[in-house]
């Protein structure tokens, strides 16, 4: 039951007749409440009697003292005046009732609602008084001040009110009191109207007591909270002086404040004081206090006083979850007692930094467990937020552990200031975000593997000074991709890199650069230092030099498969930039229905949600479908296991409906009799923006037709680019964390611990390094690589990255040229092995020939002539077989792509012993062919013949006259090859001292006579022409044997 | 005295014949020791005494078993300490050789076959061996 009150002034004590009955009309009266019994009368003012005015005045003044009394003509114009002169006082009361109020104008116009109406219509509107703008519904069935029939309606402004309700007499006095019910309020949209000044700082300073003062700082008005505050009822302060309240050493300040506001129109003030409560005590209050002294219907100061214990209270409660939170999390709650150096700690601290609350119970022991490094930045930062007035402090520093690991701590505290703005406490949280802090660093890193990748390999970079128009600096892939020397491009102007057709193009770019703008990507064709032109895509932003200089840094880059790769670099360094900036952990809890029951403000940041959007609804609404079983199932597995942490990363939709990233880390804690989800939100969308741009990069970086190889400082593969994995034939899975020489390098490779590698890493500047490579499928290949090493801030190597080309081919090319250099200085050892044929077998025998015919012309002596004849008959056969051996020579030498057969070893064979029965017969030796039937080999016959004739003829030859000789030929075969073995038991040799020279051109071992020493180097030659081989074992006086070894 | 001795250490038995007449017109005075290649004359060589030791060896370079060049380097020193004075006979017209003999201080000569006996003798000063 709701009343609404009202009178009729027709129906008022006969003393308001004095006013005439045409001013009657335009009287509104309403009553406020049954307590307060305020009657306000609105009328012409101005036209009524001084006497009536003075009436009127008399009332208010009664009103004010507390009288209740039954209103008469009299009060009626005195509440004239009151609701005139008074309004906000007026309105004020009627505000704080509490019970909702309507007033309406004699014609049914509703002209005012007071804020428990508004409240109950859920209209946040506040009607001006004689707003037009309000009329009850058409037919005008609610008459005022008589009975209303059943189900009349309201016309509110974005609402419409329908009243079930009777006009009721009490008491039979003359004041008629409406009672309704509410039978509903349909919404209408419709603009809200504007309101009244004094309404908005009403509105706006509704948190707390509400005072207002006159110029000489008496309270004029106080609202009904201030006694939570003082302890006294407002009425009790009326007329009161204000800094009566406030604490002596306060007061001076408050004085000064209202003396400089005073002259200072609608400025406002934020102060703190002390004020003494009823109790006695003394408590902090902070006020805002605003001139509106020039406001007709304020005309005194306006001041909203608020309890500082109530934040403090609100910190307690928060601070109580925090510490559920930080059960969920790593925080470790504090309260810093700045003067006095004592801190107090929440009950984790054992739990995550293993140290117990008074290890570290002041301000020096916390101290000591920073590093020394970072205590300045702890200082400068305190420093910082005290003299710039701030409530928050934030920092970040190492903090080393009980167990003396050292964690990296994200700081963060709530400034408590005393009158003077001195800080005087501070509460916050240690953030231990060391994870999140290296997981950072490996991103800074991957980063900057790349940006070293790019800058060593393509990007060129230079500075322009603005004003010249003169290169000032550039880097070594800039010098490469214009061919310049550094001390040529440093002399350079601008226009001697433009080609005159490019002019326009570039020197817009300029002029944007000199205005402050940045030049994203663009194309352009730029001279190189041979006046040819070169495409690049070249982007440049505008800095300052260190002496204030307008310059500008210009990115070129070879136009190729990589020329968004500079723009996304440096997207990505921005991106980076931003995200270690933000630091702000959303705290919510969850019950176990996943219903929100608490979620902390700064949601609003994240998700543009406050967080009464979200209470009691299901989390679940605003997870992103792809990840919802995923976060369901680790929400079950959470509760099944309540105290443990469980981590979860998911999209999450924020109010307009886009999708971010948050990473949670949550668990479920007991609170009161329920088990609650207690979750920490952390935006990641940044993270996920970087390790998106880190694909892109490495997608860049995977496009490239070289393989790209990135090794830690073990030698252990960290990662591989598609180009890599192809010419390897290894996925990254199967390279990732396998040390290199375990599976890319083989017996011919350099290896990792090769002395010459280390020492160039160790130089800290990429270098180049070619090395053999083993394929999965072991097949040998050979790698050129620009390796550059990565070292950390310290200086040690952390990584090292290897740009690889196959270079197999090239090598294959070398090793070509090598064989034919070995070649041709074969060919010209044989031909020095012809001089030495020419020299010596000629020679000798034609010296030989020469002497005896000149013997045989001054010898008489007939005996004597026919000796000189038969040398003479000798040396001329010993110059014929010279001749045929050289003939012999000559053709193996020649041969080339001999046409191969396969031959029946048998067949040939028979074919020798035939040719050498005579020598068999005459060296009394027994000769044994041991060929199975069908045995063939590959080879060309008048070459196989020619070998197996020298080897069977030398063995008969070097037979052993003390033994009965043998000679024994034999096959065998294996998967490589097939042989054929010659072995006799004849005077042998030492084939230890002698194996090779054997087979050497003219290097007969043995003393004998037929000895001319070609024929091995023959059967060697004619093998080795058609890629066979001869072996040979000997021992003397035991006999040898010769193995040929013709490869399948 | 013992008779004035000169070695030749050559694998060509026609050339032995040929040299071993040239000197014996010219210095019939002289015995002459054969070796068909350096390792037999090596043999001879060590336990040398040195009124065995020869006035010179007449010594070709291609041989089996053991060259010229093998055999010197060989005993070049203990033929030094014998006074033994080396001639080069060889049909050889390789520069090479002719630089190489250079290597060794006791070659007095290096000629090509056949053998000119005054050249030989214009080597050998004091009239060693026209005496």
């Amino acid at each position: 039951m709701h009343y609404l009150f009202g009178i009729d002034g027709d129906q008022s004590d006969t003393q308001f007749r004095s006013i005439r009955a045409d001013q009657m009309d335009s009287f509104n009266i309403a009553h406020l409440d049954a307590g307060s019994k305020v009657w306000i009368m609105d009328s012409l003012w101005q036209q009524q009697s001084k006497e009536l005015q003075n009436r009127a005045i008399k009332v208010f003044r009664d009103l004010k003292a507390g009288l209740t009394e039954r209103l008469s003509g009299t009060s009626i114009a005195h509440l004239h005046w009151l609701m005139k002169h008074e309004n906000s006082l007026w309105e004020q009361s009627l505000r704080h009732a509490q019970n909702p109020g309507l007033l309406f104008s004699k014609e049914g116009q509703l002209v005012y609602i007071n804020a428990a109406a508004s409240k109950l219509f859920k209209c946040d509107f506040t009607p001006a008084l004689n707003s037009k703008d309000f009329n009850i519904d058409d037919k005008l069935l609610f008459q005022p001040f008589s009975p209303v029939s059943h189900h009349c309606s309201i016309g509110l402004p974005n609402a419409k009110l329908t009243l079930e309700g009777q006009l009721s007499y009490l008491n039979n006095s003359p004041e008629a009191y409406l009672q309704f019910e509410i039978q509903a309020i349909e919404s209408l949209n419709t603009s809200q109207s504007s309101e009244k000044l004094k309404h908005r700082i009403l509105l706006q300073e509704s948190l707390g007591a509400y005072v207002i003062l006159n110029e000489e700082g008496q309270v004029k008005f106080a609202s009904e909270e201030i006694q939570n505050i003082v302890g006294l009822a407002p009425n009790k302060l009326l007329n009161k002086v204000c800094s009566d309240f406030q604490h002596p050493e306060d007061r001076k300040v408050f004085q000064d404040y209202l003396k400089r506001l005073k002259n200072k129109p609608k400025e406002r003030y934020r102060i703190k004081y002390r004020v003494r409560h009823a109790d006695g005590n003394y408590r902090w209050v902070r006020t805002s206090i605003s001139n509106y002294l020039e406001d007709s219907e304020i005309a005194g100061f306006v001041m909203m006083v608020q309890d500082i214990d109530e934040p403090e209270r609100e910190l307690l409660d928060s601070n109580q979850r925090f510490k559920w939170a930080s059960k969920a999390t790593k925080d470790v709650i504090w309260d810093w007692r700045f003067k006095d150096g004592t801190i107090s700690w929440g009950e984790n601290l054992k739990e995550i930094f293993g140290w117990e609350a008074q290890d570290l119970n002041t301000t020096d022991k916390w101290i000591s467990c920073i590093p020394e490094e970072d205590q300045q930045g702890i200082h400068d930062s305190l420093e910082k937020a005290f003299a710039n007035g701030s409530e928050i402090w934030i920092t970040r520093y190492r903090f080393k552990k009980q167990n003396g690991e050292l964690a990296y701590i994200l700081d963060r505290g709530y400034i408590e200031r005393d009158s003077q703005g001195e800080a005087i406490r501070l509460i916050g949280a240690m953030h231990d975000y060391s994870e999140q802090y290296f997981y950072e660093h490996e991103l800074k890193n991957e980063r900057r593997k790349f940006q070293q990748l790019f800058e060593h390999s393509l990007i060129g970079a230079a500075m322009l000074n603005l004003n010249d128009l003169k290169w000032q600096d550039c880097n070594q892939s800039l010098l490469n991709i214009l061919g310049f020397k550094q001390e040529e491009f440093l002399n350079l102007h601008w226009k001697d890199l433009i080609p005159l057709e490019e002019r326009a193009l570039n020197d817009v770019k300029i002029e944007l650069l000199k205005a402050g703008e940045n030049i994203s990507a663009y194309q352009s064709s730029w001279l190189r230092k041979d006046l040819a032109t070169t495409r690049l895509v070249v982007s440049a932003f505008k800095a300052n030099d260190i002496q204030g200089n307008p310059i500008a840094w210009f990115h070129l880059l070879d136009l190729g498969p990589i020329e968004e790769s500079n723009r996304a670099l440096v997207e990505a360094e921005s991106r980076f930039r931003q995200y270690i900036e933000k630091a702000s952990d959303i705290f919510i809890y969850l019950s176990s229905r996943g219903e929100f029951e608490y979620i902390s403000p700064n949601i609003s940041t994240l998700l543009g949600f406050k967080p009464i959007d979200l209470l009691g609804t299901k989390i679940e609404e605003i997870i992103h479908p792809e990840e919802l079983n995923y976060v369901k199932f680790s929400f079950q597995k959470a509760y099944l296991n309540p105290g443990a942490t469980y981590r979860s990363v998911f999209r999450i939709k924020s109010r307009t409906n886009q999708w971010l990233w948050v990473e949670a880390n949550g668990s479920f804690q007991t609170k009161g009799a329920e088990l609650k989800a207690f979750i920490n939100l952390r935006d990641i969308q940044k993270e996920h923006e970087a390790e998106a741009e880190l694909r892109k990069l490495s997608l860049v970086a995977n496009r490239t037709s070289n393989g790209v190889l990135i090794v830690d400082h073990e030698h252990r593969v960290e990662w591989i680019n598609e180009s890599f994995s192809k010419m390897s034939g290894y996925s990254l899975e199967e390279l990732q964390g396998i040390k290199m020489e375990d599976m890319l390098h083989g017996e011919n490779s350099t290896t990792t611990s090769d002395d010459r590698l280390l020492r160039l890493l160790e130089k800290k500047k990429p270098f180049r390094f070619e090395n053999i490579n083993y394929k999965k499928d072991g097949t040998e290949y050979w790698i050129e690589s620009i390796v550059t090493p990565i070292f950390d801030d310290r200086g040690k190597l952390v990584n090292y990255l290897s740009i690889e080309s196959d270079i197999t081919e090239r090598k294959l090319e070398e090793f070509d040229f090598q064989r034919n250099l070995q070649l041709i200085s074969e060919q010209n050892e044989r031909l020095r092995s012809f001089a030495h044929i020419v020299s010596h077998n000629f020679r000798s025998h034609g010296s030989n020939i020469h002497q005896l015919i000149h013997e045989l012309n001054v010898t008489t002596d007939q005996i004597l002539k026919e000796e000189l004849h038969s040398f003479l008959e000798i040396s001329s056969n010993g110059l014929m077989q010279a001749l045929d051996e050289l003939a012999g020579l000559l053709e193996v030498e020649s041969a080339s792509d001999l046409p191969t057969e396969e031959l029946q070893v048998a067949d040939y064979c028979k074919r020798i012993r035939q040719i050498l029965s005579r020598p068999t017969m005459e060296a009394n030796a027994e000769l044994e062919f041991n060929i199975p039937e069908g045995f063939t080999v590959n080879f060309y016959p008048a070459y196989f013949e020619s070998v197996l004739f020298n080897l069977v003829s030398n063995a008969l030859r070097y037979h052993d006259p003390h033994k009965d000789p043998w000679v024994k030929v034999s096959v065998k075969e294996d998967e490589k090859a097939k042989y054929l073995i010659v072995a006799d038991n004849g005077l042998g040799f030492d084939s230890n001292k002698h194996g090779e020279e054997v087979f050497k051109f003219k290097k007969s071992i043995h003393n004998h006579p037929d000895s001319s020493g070609i024929g091995l180097y023959l059967v060697r030659s004619q093998l080795e022409s058609l890629g066979g081989e001869i072996k040979v074992e000997s021992e003397i006086g035991k006999g040898s044997t010769f193995t040929i070894i013709l490869p399948k | 005295m013992p008779a004035k001795q000169y070695w030749i250490i050559d694998d060509d038995p026609i050339a032995r014949i040929l040299i071993r007449k040239k000197m014996a017109k010219g210095h019939p005075d002289f015995q002459v020791l054969e070796f068909t290649n350096g390792q037999e004359a090596l043999a001879k060589v060590e336990g040398l005494e040195m009124d065995q030791a020869p006035l010179f060896i007449l010594l070709d370079l291609n041989m089996p078993i053991m060259n010229g060049w093998e055999f010197l380097e060989e005993c070049h020193e203990r033929l030094k300490s014998l006074n033994v004075n080396i001639a080069i006979l060889t049909s050889s017209i390789d520069e090479k050789d002719q630089r190489k003999a250079h290597d060794y201080d006791g070659i007095v000569c290096f000629l090509n076959k056949p053998l000119k006996l005054e050249l030989l003798e214009e080597y050998f000063p004091g009239n060693l061996i026209k005496n």
